[in-house]
């Protein structure tokens, strides 16, 4: 065989081959056109071949034509599948750019939308069941759905932008934050990017929107919005002053009770270092803490004193560290703590004045138990003899002592609060008039002037112990005014409330004001805080006890009152005492003052834990015609009540004693005959208990030392009581 | 001696030729169409040779182009082989 036609015949075979793939492979992606034209073209070069090799091999050369007209197809053919191959690629390209598109549309959690010129949705992406809870097919079916969920918030200017595209046509590509009401109502918020849409021949065919959606972020911003407010408020609701400052000591932020404080506003305040703004300084001021927190990095707190601000301040500083550790300022806040160490000075005031009552109280005890021994034996003594008696002056003298000296104890009782003894209801206007008329008429150089309130409102009060206060503040002004001057009176009823109440320990309620007034050298600050201190006094030795205030305040406090001055350096001084007002009505004043020694011949029961008491007593009342039983304390007191119950017409029973006090030995006399008398005796009451006592029924009290025309003078008024 | 189908289908040829190179990079992404494009050179190769015989050494010019024939089939063959799996269904 010819060479060339064994070539022919190879070529023939692998033709042939080539189609048998093709015929039995079914690749997928080429299409049916294509391949048609490969099985063409295949079939084309197996023919060429086939008719080569007849000719070739010398078995026909019948085939010549079709070897020329197959020769001249196949190079048309292979242009053919060529051209077949790149549509192929091409139509490939798109299916798989749709292919992604859908994918990145279906994928996707924004929402996709495309409406058309009548502003019909022609598509809805599986995003916007998940955002606003609609199903596709619900945007599809529903043109109106999507405009009527837009939140009446955000429909303005959506209605906006749909009536441009509405007028306009082709519209600007814009973002839009949008609400809108979800399906099962809550709101969701997106934010949308509005496109045009052209067909492929650039013909405007709609609007495409994509909306993200935003809620969460939307829900975030809105809390810090709220934390940030939150914390303004909370910074501005603060009473103290609070600053924020830079390491250079520059205010970044501060609240607004600085800014009142300092009279400004906090935008003025911004940007100004901190010691320029609250000192008024160039530099901080050496006590501030602000210095000590930046050397040490740790919150230093300090007092401090500003004289711009009038007050005390307690400064505490921090430092503010970034995440870096590294310091960046400071807070600084100033806690206005004037009040409290003004509430702080006065406790530590009350509980000195407490401690020093309880040792003059004490002191005041012992010491009229003594003066009652002098009393008693004077008294006596001067019973058996006339005033020509050698020693009659000698005796006098002696009592003139005691009396003294039992002024002296009464001071210092009042000032150690010994209770009220004898409460009446009382008319001030009248205690007042009777203790200012009595001082004028000795002090004829001081003018007195006097107002008082019509219908002043009843008080309860020791009348006597009222008295002693206002003559202390009458001495007081007096020599205040070593020259003379002016002293005004004045009462009121004021009603005071908590605020004015409260750091004097009392109750706010209704009060009657005496306001006694000088125009005298006026008092310090200094001498204002000590004024009422027993045993302070500006007087040169010996010329006063340093007892008159401090009794007064005693005794004002003891009847739930308050006292107080007010008074400057040359000014003269205002002395003000409150008495709370009573309910009840005013009584009528009954006293009876004994002008000489009263006798009787009842039965006396004396009982007191005192022997020279007991002693000169005894002597006193059987000196007075009495027919007296002792006894040494308060049980054998109430022993001798049992066993001689009929017989004793009165008891003269001592409030303070060891084994049993007066009050529960009144009581078990009481038990004994509901209708006992008896008159209370003390040198001492402490704060309160005779009082007590005799408003279980007591009938009168006492004061050690008494003399024989006290002592007869109360005698026969209980005696005597029906 | 020259014919004239010959001449037509080198002009037809080369004017496919011309098609295939501009088109290179997109046929390329066709499949092993390296392989193709390869069995279309030899034919082109064997077109051009069977008009030079006629001018000069006219055996070994048919020869070659004779040989290019079964060269480009074989190619085409093969590409066929490879794109649709030997006969197998392609998956």
């Amino acid at each position: 065989m010819h060479p060339i036609a064994v070539l022919d015949l190879f070529s023939l075979l692998a033709s042939s081959a080539a189609l048998f793939f093709l015929l039995r492979g079914g690749k997928r992606f080429l299409t049916r056109d294509t391949k048609l034209l490969l099985t063409g073209l295949f079939s084309f070069i197996a023919l060429y071949n086939l008719c080569l090799f007849f000719e070739w091999s010398g078995i026909t050369e019948a085939f010549v034509t079709v070897e020329d007209f197959t020769g001249a197809l196949v190079p048309m053919w292979w242009a053919f599948v060529f051209y077949a191959f790149l549509q192929e690629t091409a139509g490939r390209d798109l299916r798989e750019s749709e292919e992604g598109y859908r994918r990145l549309v279906r994928q996707s959690k924004d929402a996709t939308f495309q409406v058309d010129l009548n502003g019909r949705i022609t598509f809805a992406s599986q995003a916007s069941r998940a955002i606003l809870g609609y199903r596709p097919e619900d945007f599809i079916s529903d043109p109106h759905l999507l405009i009527g969920i837009v939140h009446p918030d955000y429909r303005h200017q959506f209605e906006e932008f749909w009536k441009e595209y509405h007028t306009e046509g082709v519209f600007s590509e814009r973002l839009l934050a949008l609400g809108w009401i979800h399906k099962d109502g809550h709101t969701v918020y997106t934010e949308n990017v509005f496109t045009n849409l052209f067909d492929a021949d650039s013909n405007l065919i709609g609007f495409q929107t994509i909306a993200r959606d935003t809620t969460e972020r939307k829900r975030a911003e809105e809390a810090v919005v709220q934390a940030k407010e939150d914390w303004e408020n909370t910074f501005d609701a603060m009473t103290d002053m609070v600053m924020l400052l830079d390491n250079e000591h520059h205010i970044i932020r501060v609240n607004k009770a600085a800014a009142d404080a300092l009279n400004t506003t906090k935008e003025s305040l911004v940007h100004q270092k901190c010691y320029e703004a609250v000192h008024e300084r160039s530099k901080p001021i050496s006590k501030c803490p602000l210095l000590l927190t930046k050397k040490a990095l740790e919150p230093h707190t300090a007092e401090i004193t500003e004289p711009n601000l009038d007050g005390t301040f307690m400064c505490s500083t921090s430092p503010i560290l970034n995440r870096a550790g590294e310091f960046t300022g400071y807070t600084h806040s100033l806690k206005d703590i004037t009040e409290s160490k003004r509430l702080e000075a006065q406790l530590q005031h009350a509980q000195r004045m407490e401690a020093i009552g309880t040792l003059a109280g004490g002191i005041a005890h012992d010491f009229n138990n003594v003066l009652m021994g002098i009393q008693g034996h004077t008294s006596l003594m001067l019973l058996h003899i006339d005033s020509d008696h050698p020693h009659f002056g000698h005796i006098t003298g002696v009592e003139e002592m005691v009396h003294r000296g039992a002024e002296l104890t009464r001071q210092l009782l009042g000032f150690a609060r010994g209770g009220k003894y004898e409460v009446k209801v009382t008319d001030l206007n009248e205690l007042v008039e009777k203790s200012s008329e009595m001082f004028g008429q000795t002090r004829k150089e001081i003018t007195v002037g006097k107002k008082y309130q019509q219908g002043i409102w009843p008080v309860e009060v020791d009348r006597t112990q009222i008295e002693q206060v206002l003559l202390n503040l009458y001495v007081n002004a007096w020599q205040a005014m070593p020259h003379g001057g002016d002293l005004h009176v004045k009462t009121s009823n004021v009603e005071l409330d908590a605020s004015y109440t409260k750091p004097f320990g009392v109750s706010p309620g209704n009060y009657v004001k005496v306001s006694v007034n000088d125009t005298g050298i006026g008092i310090d600050k200094a001498t204002q805080q000590k004024i009422f201190d027993p045993f302070f006094t500006t007087k040169e030795m010996g010329r006063g006890t340093g007892l008159g205030l401090s009794s007064a305040y005693g005794i004002i406090k003891n009847h739930g009152g308050i006292i107080n001055v007010y008074s400057e350096k040359d000014k003269g001084s205002s002395f003000n005492l409150y008495l709370p007002a009573s309910e009840k009505e005013f009584a009528e004043r009954e006293d009876r003052l004994a002008d000489e020694i009263l006798k009787g011949t009842e039965t006396i029961l004396l009982v007191d834990d005192e022997d020279v008491v007991v002693d000169v007593g005894e002597e006193m009342l059987e000196a007075m015609g009495y027919k007296v039983l002792v006894a040494g304390s308060g049980k054998e007191g109430v022993d001798v009540y049992k066993k001689h119950k009929e017989e004793i017409d009165m008891v003269i029973l001592d409030m303070i004693m060891p084994d049993m006090g007066g009050g529960e030995a009144y009581d078990k006399m009481k038990e004994e005959d509901s209708d006992v008398k008896v008159i209370l005796s003390s040198g001492y009451s402490i704060d309160g208990q005779a009082t007590e006592i005799l408003g279980r029924g007591c009938n009168g009290f006492i004061q050690k030392p008494f003399n024989m025309k006290d002592l007869s003078g109360k005698v026969r008024e209980i005696l005597e009581e029906r | 001696m020259i014919h004239e189908n010959e001449v037509v289908m080198l002009i037809l040829g080369l004017g496919v030729l011309i098609f295939v190179l501009g088109k290179r990079s997109q046929l390329k992404r066709f499949p092993s169409s390296g392989l193709l494009i390869l069995g279309f050179y030899l034919l082109l190769a064997g077109w051009a040779l069977t008009v030079l015989e006629s001018f000069f050494w006219e055996l070994f010019l048919n020869f070659l182009e004779h040989a290019c024939y079964t060269a480009g089939a074989v190619s085409v063959a093969i590409w066929s082989w490879k794109v649709f799996g030997g006969g197998k269904e392609a998956r």
